[in-house]
């Protein structure tokens, strides 16, 4: 799965950090989702888009092997 | 997946991290010393300094982290799933070859067997939730390779079973 959440973050000068604190989780999972190691569950997803004003499927996108 | 509220506040690593610490201490200290005891009461002592730090380790083990996200949880369930499998085949491996006659049998290499993989996966899980190998949160593929694997060496397991009766049998 593909997001934009580093694009995202840097248009709005947010760090790894900030993001993390807003939705309560460590600074580490927000770099594991922004590399694509880690698919949050839907509320983490939800709590991410919403951080930033966006729909879930604006953040996120499934690529073709998943 | 094992939820925050199923495991001990986070506070208790600590002391579990002092528990196990005091008894890998004492035990160290009474093998350096090696005193003679009166007859029974070297196993029973022993015996208790194992429990200390295995229940040391086990509450390490069974603590939240500070921030107990899904990723957490998710490094854990893996990681546990795993030293679970292992513990049970280290075990399985011990029996067989006691009961092979390879090796003498004592009760202190279970210890030591549970011992090692409850530090095993300490260690793992450390170090997993600080560098986020990605192989932990990769999709396993090929299922029915490793069924058939498996499905393989029980029907060979069987098959020596059948024949060591046969050829061993009065």
């Amino acid at each position: 799965m593909k997001n934009t959440i580093k694009v995202e973050r840097a248009r709005q000068g947010l760090t790894q950090s900030d993001l993390a604190e807003k939705v309560g989780v460590t600074r580490l999972t927000i770099h594991s989702i922004e590399k694509g190691k880690f698919n949050p569950s839907v509320m983490l997803a939800l709590k991410i888009a919403g951080c930033f004003g966006l729909k879930v499927e604006e953040l996120f996108e499934l690529e073709y092997d998943d | 997946m094992i939820s925050s509220t199923s495991l001990a506040n986070h506070r208790f690593k600590f002391l579990g991290l002092v528990l196990a610490s005091l008894g890998i201490i004492l035990f160290a200290a009474l093998k350096i010393l090696d005193y003679s005891y009166v007859e029974g009461w070297e196993d029973r002592i022993f015996m208790i300094n194992h429990f200390v730090i295995v229940f040391g380790m086990v509450m390490i083990m069974y603590s939240s982290e500070s921030n107990d996200d899904e990723r957490v949880k998710f490094i854990r369930d893996s990681l546990l799933k795993f030293f679970f499998a292992l513990l049970v085949c280290g075990m399985m491996l011990y029996v067989i070859m006691t009961s092979l006659e390879s090796l003498k049998g004592s009760f202190y290499a279970i210890l030591y067997i549970i011992e090692a993989v409850l530090a095993a996966y300490l260690i793992s899980f450390r170090i997993s939730l600080m560098t986020n190998p990605s192989w932990i949160f990769r999709k396993p593929k090929a299922i029915m390779g490793r069924f058939i694997v498996m499905a393989v060496s029980i029907l060979f397991l069987i098959a020596w079973i059948i024949y060591v009766v046969i050829t061993y049998k009065n």
